[in-house]
């Protein structure tokens, strides 16, 4: 202590002796920081959360809430982690087929650490108090979630998803609007998907393959609450095959499945009775898709030479527009905004920046008025200071991230970005 | 030069001049000969006033003090001749009265020209021909155009007295034009660039009403500044000055007959346009309608006006909608224009994701959750 005070001392001599100007009353030099009341840096104003000894990391003796349900979270379990429930997360994401329901960073996080763990954030408190005090008789309420790339727009998504699910709510998901409108896939860049036109209606065009793979996930996740839901219509699929008044659910999605040339045409359905329906015979209903703004732009498909569709000319997408309207009652509809495809779609073409807005243009945000904005930033301190704990908790960290300059250091590198602190851990550890 | 230098042997011996003195005279002599002389004949103690107004060249001690004597010994020499002394006495416009090819023995400065060759001196300028080829300009020296500035004076009309400000002059001439002359020691005096022609002028001098005020905006894009209210249009498309003078001039009046017209998909009942935003009777006004109409306290004659949230919503959705209008505008303008000085500004910045657009959202968040009945959790700001 004395020597660093010292030292501070004699180099704010030195620095004034090198500028030419005359003093006459010394300077006193800063206070010294005591051990106990550590500092990472001047430019990350890091209060200490936890006691530790100096030179290593920080510990959180509380990071992790028991109570694993969104609906009984309170404002003092913000920031920090919770676990989705093995059975519950098991709907969400299975092995058989890519749901792509979470990010590709937080599957991996759960392969290694068997356990499915995430932050409570406030962004994602808000939405689920106002998805508890609205009133589902009047149309239905929209949320847009905007923020910075690598935020937590999606996995705040699957967070009020996870509320939903466990409200015994419907829920029609969409993990990635672009998706759809391409023909390579998320995970599977070679594999280019078939185009046909639509059975139904001549001037729109079908996905098949796709529409196959969102069954799975739609049945994934509402599970035996599919039974008791009922058409009030009859559907006529084809010359020879037909759903009639009062089929349930469940048997038509398995009919898609099994006929890949009608899945398309099966979806329109669903979404048309959950439109239609009372809340009588239809339960509380939540859309969510990811990546809204893909809506409102060029497909990459074409079925022409330089002719490339619009997103209301499939199919799929005309149903789903429908449903983002208010239109219809009890339910909600949660969008997010992503910036990288239109990136990746529009070569050569700058955007304006990622101001929200900008990304959904005047007919999204038409489409969507009035909507409920919600920001989501990076880290905060608190969250950032639980996750790790619990990283160290679990050993996923190891070796020389485990020192109080380690620490520092995955705070600086990151940014507070949640997709960067992971994907440095991933590579630290 | 070393004939030069043996020829200076046999003649008179002068007053040394060197290059920088001989300089300083010849501007001494060109600018003010008589009035100089006459103070420093009626003031002798006063200490001349220095001439040379150009800055001396920065040399430094080493080359000023070790010299080669034997060579300033012949350059001393060589510089005593009559035709580097200034020509005392005597008017330089009368000497060079037009323009003529370069006379080394006329001009009292030590000019040089033309590559120098290996184990060669410097070529001089006596019997240099890359001197005479040039075209020069010393019949044109500052005093010589005053001096033809004088005489043609008489000619000239005054200035009107009522054109004292830089309006009245606008208001009297709205049109302003821009062009540029060059000049160059070419073959030929032409220069392609020289039919450049740019015209400016005020929309408020045309008298237009709001129509087609905003027609004309729009059909000039780019060329028509927000903030100072001027379009410019440029052309070059002719080969002479004069023809894209008359083509401005056309376009111009074009412009103006075109803007009056209005088609019939123009009209506002008609119109779909991204530049021109109305709440009322657009798709968030219907959505609003259905929200709204399911109140008690609502029903179909009352004017939606009358409520308090919706008042605050349409302000919030309107401030939005206009501000993605002026985001669009200024992309556009950077795309096309690629307006550096703009950057300068910082009004690029308003397209990006600043603190100032930020707050509209959040103005906008607050005003939907008052019309949905919800109530606020929280700080969404976040670091």
């Amino acid at each position: 202590m004395l020597i660093f005070s010292m030292l501070s001392y004699r180099t704010a001599k030195l620095c004034f002796a090198s500028s030419n100007v005359a003093l006459t009353v010394l300077v006193k030099p800063k206070e010294t920081v005591t051990l106990k009341n550590r500092k990472y840096s001047n430019t990350l104003d890091l209060k200490p959360l936890s006691t530790s000894e100096p030179g290593n990391f920080s510990t959180l003796e509380h990071f992790l809430t028991d109570e694993s349900n969104p609906a009984r979270h309170t404002i003092d379990d913000v920031g920090l982690m919770y676990t989705i429930p093995k059975e519950d997360y098991s709907k969400m994401v299975s092995s058989q087929f890519n749901t792509v329901a979470f990010t590709q960073q937080f599957d991996k996080q759960v392969q290694s650490l068997n356990e499915a763990s995430m932050v409570i954030r406030q962004p994602g408190f808000e939405i689920v108090n106002y998805l508890q005090n609205t009133d589902y008789t009047a149309p239905v309420n929209r949320y847009v979630i905007h923020g910075p790339q690598g935020s937590g727009k999606t996995m705040l998504m699957m967070y009020a998803t996870h509320f939903c699910m466990k409200e015994n709510w419907l829920i029609v998901p969409n993990y990635n609007m672009w998706s759809w409108m391409d023909y390579q896939s998320r995970y599977k860049p070679t594999m280019k998907k078939e185009i046909m036109e639509s059975t139904w209606n001549k001037e729109r065009v079908d996905v098949p393959h796709r529409a196959v793979i969102w069954l799975d996930t739609f049945k994934l996740l509402n599970g035996s609450l599919l039974d008791n839901i009922k058409t009030t219509q009859k559907y006529q699929w084809s010359k020879h095959e037909s759903a009639d008044i009062g089929e349930s659910f469940s048997s038509i999605v398995d009919f898609g499945k099994a006929r890949v040339r009608v899945a398309t045409d099966v979806i329109g359905a669903i979404m048309k009775e959950i439109r239609v329906q009372d809340a009588s015979t239809m339960p509380r209903t939540l859309v969510t898709v990811d990546a809204v703004n893909a809506a409102f732009c060029e497909t990459k498909l074409k079925i022409k030479h330089n002719v490339y569709l619009k997103a209301h000319e499939l199919s799929y997408g005309h149903n789903l527009k429908k449903l983002m309207t208010s239109s219809w009652t009890n339910g909600a509809v949660i969008t997010a905004l992503s910036k990288p495809f239109l990136e990746k779609n529009k070569k050569g073409y700058l955007l304006p920046g990622s101001h929200p807005y900008d990304l959904l243009g005047q007919e999204g945000f038409d489409w969507l008025d009035p909507h409920i904005p919600i920001a989501v930033g990076q880290y905060t301190d608190k969250e950032i200071l639980s996750q790790l704990a619990y990283y160290k908790d679990r050993k996923f960290l190891t070796g020389p991230c485990l020192s109080e300059a380690g620490e520092a250091e995955l705070i600086q590198l990151s940014y507070r970005n949640p997709a960067d602190l992971a994907h440095i851990c991933l590579s630290a550890s | 030069m070393y004939s030069c230098i043996k020829m200076l042997h046999i003649g008179k011996i002068y007053k040394r001049a060197s290059t920088l003195q001989s300089y300083e005279a010849l501007i001494k002599f060109s600018t003010k000969p008589d009035v100089q002389e006459a103070d420093t004949v009626a003031n002798p103690d006063v200490e001349p006033i220095p001439v040379g107004k150009l800055p001396k060249p920065y040399l430094k001690s080493n080359l000023l003090t070790r010299r080669n004597l034997r060579f300033d010994k012949n350059q001393d020499e060589f510089f005593q001749h009559q035709s580097f002394m200034p020509h005392e006495g005597k008017d330089w416009t009368a000497v060079w009265p037009a323009p003529a090819p370069f006379k080394p023995y006329e001009v009292p400065l030590p000019i040089h020209m033309g590559v120098k060759a290996k184990k060669c001196v410097k070529p001089d300028k006596f019997s240099s021909l890359e001197l005479l080829k040039v075209q020069n300009f010393l019949h044109l020296t500052p005093p010589a155009v005053e001096q033809h500035c004088k005489v043609l004076k008489q000619f000239c009309t005054k200035f009107p007295d009522d054109l004292d400000s830089d309006i009245a002059c606008e208001m009297e001439f709205p049109v302003t034009k821009h062009t540029v002359d060059y000049v160059g020691a070419s073959n030929s005096p032409r220069n392609s660039k020289a039919r450049n022609v740019t015209k400016q002028i005020r929309l408020v001098h045309l008298g237009l009403n709001l129509q087609a005020r905003e027609k004309i905006t729009k059909l000039l894009e780019w060329r028509y500044n927000d903030d100072t209210d001027v379009a410019t249009i440029q052309s070059k498309r002719c080969p002479v000055r004069k023809q894209n003078s008359d083509f401005l001039d056309y376009v111009f009046t074009a412009l103006y007959f075109e803007s009056w017209k209005v088609e019939e998909w123009e009209k506002p009942e008609n119109a779909c346009d991204d530049d021109f935003y109305v709440w009322e009777n657009s798709e968030s006004y219907k959505n609003l309608r259905k929200i709204v109409e399911r109140r008690a306290d609502v029903s179909k004659e009352t004017m939606l006006s009358d409520i308090a949230e919706v008042r605050d919503y349409r302000s919030a959705v309107v401030d939005v909608k206009q501000d993605l209008i002026r985001a669009k505008r200024l992309e556009k303008q950077r795309l096309k224009q690629k307006a550096i000085e703009q950057q300068k500004q910082g009004n690029v910045l308003i397209a990006k994701s600043s603190p100032q657009r930020m707050e509209i959202i959040d103005s906008y968040k607050e005003s939907v959750l008052n019309l949905l009945n919800l109530q606020k959790v929280g700080d969404a700001k976040h670091c």
